[in-house]
């Protein structure tokens, strides 16, 4: 994407986009030259990303580097934001493009040219791999990294030159289609979801199958377009967005085993999940403090406490589902958006009272969830991570962007919450008095609910068992813990915890729209949820603090005026804590107070000590 | 004595190689077995198919109740226990808590109390603490599993196993990386278990432990049964000499 701008700027404009300038060559700049510029741009991005990111984290754990790629993402689609606009951008066409007839249908002739070139991409790219040395090595070192290190090869030279084909090849597909689709920030990154589909279809290493699947899912998504136009009875939007979830539940349902097997090698570990020592304790300090900010503070510090009351809930339905149980979900959203509009529709619609509709709202959710879980009893790790992030498209397609069930661009309405006559919501009959307190400590009382609810988990025999298949399934099934069974329930319960996050921020919101609970905001979730420490309690407060419109990114604008940077930054630290303490900021922070309490014993000691040697003399 | 294990026929397949070919083998209430063999002969294959690990055709029954239809979880809860060759243990749960998840029996009820009410529950407790008694990790409860010794995690292994309190106990190579001391020393306590109505299967390639704590003795080879019977017996078996011991023995 980021290649294809730089192709697309230097066309239009003649302008090099460097990182924070802007370099004239003229009005446009000639085809080839762009091209050459565009390669070395993706070359260099591609090659960064190896040096900075993905070189450091080798030895990390599978979760740190898919949250590394997709912060990645997430960081380049913000500079791209930043540099270049939201707007989508239309592209000349590159390749000849006359109507041509095949077989009865007219055809741009530039969509036969992709085709080939694809196939004959894959064809280059198959005896690169198959033929060369370099290849040789390649497939090497991705059997074993230790092996191919020590018959000379260096892993870190071999990613980086991976890396390099990978971005130009991305980069150059990207400039192609760029006629073809409209080149704007988010559709050029979700193209990354059919394209990992094909990819899991090809079971990552096989070339043939993986274009053939990718053609034939882009001519499936095409056909379904112009069905959903012919026949009433289909959704009329998000068929084909939907699409590579089936693809990949199918590949999977093909391929995955239900237990790993003997020789799936040890992976890293993930951060450690701290048991907690007192929450009831630690609650009845916070609580109290957190009540007394809440009441002093207004206006936009008092809706940013709330932006991160609710970014906690999603942020401990990661800790149960990723730091407990060690999955990944990139569909977390996808849950608190069904939560948000079923209650939208349970209290507006059917006039379902207060508590009882958003629970069951939430239940909604936790089933979704349970349907989303499935795969992962026989997937794990970043194929897990793709099928959520498909599912988290399909519902995005098919659901919230389908106005008869979330209102289109007017959103659906959320009542107001009352509990026996109390007013719970969030909006004032005097204008300056917004947000009102009574909402703020109804949320924070759902959150210390479900905070304590999940500190008890982890020191719970549930707990235990889901610890226990984080580690090691095989150990775990041999000590009798179903572990399919444990899966699910944490992808209920996890779905559970973001749907009350989602009909929270119903309830803050008062008219949910569907672009608040798109993937990307899955995706930024995953990442503060990673910050604040993805296996503790304490560390989905943290993450809370974190998010988008929360105090952080709130302090950000006031103090600092770089409210738009919040995400190019949160994607830049999120990659330094996945290298300097992988147990987040919130478990650094226990980690720096204890060894400070240690060594001031220490100095204490041997000051008491040097007292009586002193006293002795 | 009682056969609470019986394997008959067990074969599995891995491609077009056999891994294990028509296996017979039984293990007795309270009796020590032994099943050595070279690398490669299909000795921890044998346990991951009595486990359910691996697709194998042939029966295995425990206690008389047939287990082919039951995933490794539910063969476990029925009693069959094992550890691993590279121990596997729960690495960021204390000691303690390693033994809790097979001590702990899982209900439909479980999560609701277990939100409410954390803790240890049931007779797990009981259960922990004495297999803690059995291995003589008492000290180490509350340590981490991974900042152990190798001795120690071996122990925690065992203790692992024991925590279920199953009735067939599968060990693989549990003297891996043990000093004499405490091969002679694990020797022991597989005897003090058996004692106690267990049955054990001890797969090792130390020749030395096996014959000299076993009751009975079977030798794989290339997946198949070469030689059962008594230690001194499968001693001195032409086959196993042949197969196993070479002329280690001469």
């Amino acid at each position: 994407m980021v290649a294809t701008y730089v192709f697309v700027e230097l066309r239009q404009h003649g302008d090099l986009v460097l990182p924070g300038a802007r370099l004239n060559l003229g009005s446009s700049v000639g085809f080839v030259p762009a091209l050459a510029l565009t390669v070395v741009a993706a070359t260099v991005v591609g090659l960064l990303a190896q040096v900075l990111v993905f070189g450091p984290l080798r030895a990390a754990p599978p979760l740190a580097r898919v949250v590394a790629a997709v912060e990645l993402m997430i960081a380049l689609q913000a500079a791209v934001v930043l540099g270049f606009g939201t707007g989508p951008r239309a592209v000349a066409p590159i390749l000849p493009n006359q109507p041509v007839h095949v077989l009865g249908a007219t055809l741009a002739r530039d969509r036969l040219w992709l085709g080939a070139l694809v196939v004959v991409a894959a064809v280059v790219l198959g005896a690169v791999y198959r033929r060369t040395t370099f290849g040789l090595a390649t497939r090497a070192a991705s059997e074993s990294e230790t092996g191919a290190a020590l018959l000379g090869w260096s892993p870190a030279g071999l990613a980086a030159g991976n890396w390099v084909i990978a971005a130009v090849l991305a980069g150059l597909a990207g400039v192609l289609v760029s006629p073809v689709t409209a080149l704007d920030p988010s559709t050029y990154t979700l193209l990354v979801v059919p394209a990992l589909a094909a990819a899991l279809v090809g079971r990552l290493t096989s070339f043939p199958v993986t274009v053939a699947a990718g053609l034939a899912l882009g001519m499936t998504q095409s056909e379904l377009t112009h069905l959903a136009a012919t026949f009433k009875w289909l959704p009329r939007l998000g068929l084909g967005d939907a699409l590579p979830f089936v693809v990949v539940v199918v590949a999977i349902a093909v391929t995955g085993s239900r237990l790993p097997s003997r020789s799936a090698a040890a992976q890293a570990r993930l951060p450690a999940a701290a048991r907690p020592r007192h929450p009831t304790r630690a609650a009845l300090v916070l609580v109290p403090a957190a009540a007394i900010v809440l009441a002093l503070v207004h206006g936009g510090w008092r809706v940013a406490l709330v932006t991160s009351m609710t970014g906690a809930v999603v942020c401990l339905s990661l800790v149960v589902l990723t730091g407990y149980v060690g999955q990944l979900s990139l569909a977390q959203m996808a849950f608190a958006g069904v939560a948000g509009f079923t209650l939208s529709r349970l209290a507006q619609g059917a006039g379902v009272p207060f508590p009882l509709a958003p629970l069951v709202a939430a239940v909604g959710a936790a089933a979704l969830g349970l349907l989303v879980g499935i795969p992962a009893l026989r997937v794990r790790g970043v194929n897990l991570a793709v099928v959520t992030l498909a599912a988290g498209v399909a519902v995005e397609a098919l659901v919230f962007r389908n106005p008869s069930y979330t209102g289109g661009l007017k959103g659906s309405v959320v009542p107001e919450p009352r509990l026996f006559g109390l007013d719970l919501g969030i909006r004032v009959r005097h204008p300056g008095q917004y947000p009102r307190l009574g909402f703020a400590l109804l949320v924070l009382g759902v959150l210390v609910l479900l905070a304590l609810a999940v500190a008890n988990l982890r020191r719970s025999a549930s707990g235990r068992r889901m610890l226990a298949v984080r580690a090691n399934e095989r150990a775990a099934a041999a000590a009798g813990v179903d572990t399919g069974g444990v899966k699910l329930l944490a992808f209920a319960l996890s779905a559970f915890l973001a749907g009350v996050a989602g009909t929270l921020a119903g309830y803050q919101q008062g008219r949910l729209s569907f672009d608040s609970f798109g993937v990307f905001v899955s995706l930024g979730f995953l990442a503060y949820a990673y910050l604040g420490g993805i296996a503790t309690v304490g560390g989905a407060l943290v993450g809370g603090v974190l998010v988008g419109g929360g105090v952080a990114s709130t302090a950000l604008d006031r103090w600092l005026g770089l409210g738009r940077f919040h995400l190019l930054l949160s994607g830049v630290g999120l990659v330094a804590v996945a290298l300097l303490v992988p147990e987040g900021i919130a478990g650094a922070a226990t980690r720096a107070v204890k060894a400070n309490s240690r060594g001031r014993a220490r100095t204490a000691s041997v000051a008491t000590t040097a007292d009586a040697a002193g006293t002795g003399r | 004595m009682s056969v609470l294990l019986e394997v008959r026929g067990l074969t599995v397949r891995f491609g077009g190689v056999v891994a294990l070919d028509g296996v017979d083998l039984d293990v007795e209430a309270g009796s020590l077995v032994g099943l050595i063999g070279p690398n490669g002969a299909g000795k921890t294959t044998l346990i991951d198919a009595v486990c359910g690990f691996v697709p194998c055709s042939g029966t295995v029954a425990l206690a008389g109740a047939p287990l082919h239809a039951l995933a490794p979880h539910e063969r476990a809860r029925a009693g069959l226990a094992r550890t691993f060759q590279s121990l596997e243990l729960f690495d960021d749960l204390t000691v303690r808590e390693n033994l809790l998840v097979p001590a702990e029996r899982d209900r439909w009820w479980s999560i609701g109390r277990d939100l409410v009410r954390p803790g240890e529950h049931d007779e797990a407790g009981a259960a922990v603490d004495q297999a803690l008694v059995t291995t003589g990790l008492v000290e180490r409860g509350e340590r981490l599993a991974i900042e152990l010794s190798s001795h120690e995690r071996g122990l925690v292994a065992l203790a692992r196993a024991l925590a279920g309190r199953p009735r067939v106990l599968l060990l693989d190579e549990p003297g891996a990386g043990l000093d004499d001391a405490a091969r002679a020393s694990l020797g022991e306590r597989l005897r003090v278990l058996a004692g106690t109505g267990m049955g054990v299967l001890l797969v090792d390639h130390d020749m030395t432990l096996v014959l000299g704590t076993c009751d009975r003795v079977t030798v794989l080879d290339v997946g198949r049964v070469i030689a059962q019977g008594q230690p001194e017996e499968v001693r001195s078996d032409p086959a196993v000499v042949e197969a196993y011991l070479g002329s280690a023995t001469t």
